[in-house]
């Protein structure tokens, strides 16, 4: 990684490429580091960070729970079930025109394109995980006297856990690619617009610096977060692999 | 009188045609009795457990408790599974404590509970460990914990012993006496090891295979505590095998290739090795 960025801003100080189309990390770094100074850089990460925040707590929530009730109702497999995988294949971002119409050019419409990234992965993550389920596992809960909410609350929900991690992970990277993407067409604050901004005054450090933010953040959420969740729950599991 | 199983029938249906796995079974247990089901694999032993713990309808037939009808599942019977089925998000104390949970026992309580059943297990120690931690003799002792600490009127035993060597079986065979005496527990035990059964059961129920019927029932007086390997349980199993090696024989003959009576004298080694008479 190092040996890479070395190479790259030698690349750049040899002028093998015009800075204006590609600048070297020095350049980047420090418009990063003004960015932050001067606040653009903080608030475009507060803002999008609030968004998704919303969006994808929404898209967790709503998914795990669709997740839940497709996997154990039948009918709802068949349709909404089928539905969703089918609507896997679109790209989150071409809901945009509906959204449009149906929010307005508002915070509601990047919100839905958000959640449109993240709730198909998390519910079809869900299902899985539900039908996963070892049938021994439901007639031990039964047997033991669970039932109704005590049913999902202390047997589905913790038996698929591992599946619903998955599925969030999954959801994240959708979710915030989602988001960018949205930001970028709809533009008022957050890392994609700043990324259009910077395009717009054909400033390339800007763009490039707020890339490698968005690229930082995501793996740290990755990394940090889902990374040692699935860890934990792989160890308390006793699986292999970890 | 306590368990009741009036004129049970199950029949799956399958690809050619229909399964008669259960068909007119009528037993009952008396309070506190020990009684045991042997049949071979597929007689449908696990069927009728899941039956009377109405995790399953049946098809005919009715189980009742204490002269009230079941209709579904109920702690009053609770069923220690062949693989323990012990929840790997809890620890062993948790896994012990679910059912408690459930009823909504206040925590302190439930704690306790399932501590003092930890013990009588002898397991106190690894109340915080997790499932993949424990052997296949711990768990199913942690299984066992976890049905008592329902307190249930009846306990269901699917071959629990059925996965572990015969050292450790040994062992949870003495145990699960044990805990018989002291608990007094109405216990329904299936197998298909017939000196297991012999070994533990105060009557000895043996099944037929497809269709499952009751074909023998068999009082064992012998002194308690009884051992798996003692000559007496031996001998009394064989008995009981002769007369299951011919209904095997019969089954095997409708399910197996046409080529299969050529393997019958290894046949006859496995199924005495299966039902026990071997260890
Ligand atoms: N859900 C089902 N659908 C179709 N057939 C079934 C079903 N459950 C059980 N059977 C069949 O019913 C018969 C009895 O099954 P069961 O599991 O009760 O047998 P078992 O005596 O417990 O066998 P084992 O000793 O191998 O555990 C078997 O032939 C099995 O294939
Ligand atoms: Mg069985």
């Amino acid at each position: 990684m190092i040996l890479l960025i070395g190479i790259w801003e030698a690349g750049s100080r040899a002028e093998l490429w015009p800075d204006y189309l590609f600048p070297s990390p020095s350049a980047i770094g420090s418009t990063l580091i003004d960015g932050v100074k001067d606040g653009s850089i903080l608030i475009g990460i507060g803002v999008s960070l609030w968004r998704i925040l919303l969006g994808y707590g929404l898209s967790v929530v709503g998914g795990v729970l669709l997740g839940l009730l497709i996997g154990r109702v039948q009918v709802l497999d068949q349709t909404l079930g089928v539905l969703l995988v089918g609507l896997q294949s679109l790209p989150s971002i071409a809901w945009f025109p509906l959204a449009i119409l149906w929010f307005g050019l508002s915070e509601g419409a990047i919100l839905f394109i958000v959640v449109m990234g993240a709730f198909q992965s998390i519910v079809i993550a869900t299902d899985a995980g539900v039908r996963g389920i070892s049938p021994l596992y439901v007639n031990v809960a039964r047997n033991l006297g669970a039932k109704g909410f005590q049913f999902y609350w202390r047997l589905l929900i913790p038996a698929t856990l591992p599946a619903i991690v998955t599925g969030m992970k999954q959801g994240w990277a959708f979710a915030w690619r989602s988001l960018i993407a949205g930001e970028m067409i709809f533009g008022n604050l957050g890392l994609g617009y700043l990324l259009m901004k910077g395009r717009e005054l054909n400033n390339m450090d800007e763009v490039l610096a707020v890339m490698v933010v968005i690229i930082v953040f995501g793996l740290c959420v990755d990394q940090l977060l889902f990374r040692r969740v699935e860890k934990k729950i792989h160890q308390r599991w006793g699986m292999i692999g970890t | 009188m306590r368990l009741k199983v009036e004129n049970l029938s199950k029949i799956f249906p399958t690809r050619h045609g229909t399964l008669s796995a259960l068909e007119e079974i009528n037993f009952e247990a008396r309070e506190g009795e020990f009684l045991c089901l042997v049949g071979p694999s597929g007689c449908g032993k696990s069927t009728l457990l899941n039956i009377i713990a109405g995790l399953q309808p049946p098809d005919q037939g009715r189980v009742w408790m204490n002269g009230e009808e079941v209709k579904g599942p109920g702690t009053d019977r609770i069923v220690i599974f062949q693989d323990a089925g012990l929840f790997p998000w809890l620890n062993v104390r948790q896994n012990v404590g679910y059912g408690l949970k459930i009823a909504g026992v206040p925590p302190q309580q439930r704690h306790q509970i399932a501590m003092s059943f930890l013990k009588m297990v002898h397991l106190s120690r690894f109340a915080g460990s997790y499932v993949h931690e424990l052997s296949g003799g711990m768990r199913q002792r942690v299984a066992i914990a976890r049905a008592l600490a329902m307190n249930p009127k009846v306990l269901l035993l699917d071959e629990p012993f059925a996965a572990l060597d015969s050292q450790t079986r040994d062992i949870l065979s003495g145990e699960l006496q044990d805990i018989w005496a002291r608990t007094k527990k109405t216990i329904v035990f299936v197998t298909h090891n017939v000196r297991e059964a012999v070994c533990l059961g105060d009557r000895v129920l043996v099944l037929s295979s497809q269709p499952g019927r009751i074909k023998k029932e068999l009082c064992v007086t012998l002194p308690r505590p009884r051992s798996l390997n003692s000559v007496e349980v031996g001998e009394l199993a064989s008995l009981i095998l002769k007369e299951l090696r011919e209904e095997i024989e019969r089954v095997m003959s409708k399910e197996m290739d046409s080529d299969w009576s050529t393997q019958k004298s290894d046949l006859f080694d496995l199924i005495d090795r299966n039902l026990g008479s071997g260890i």
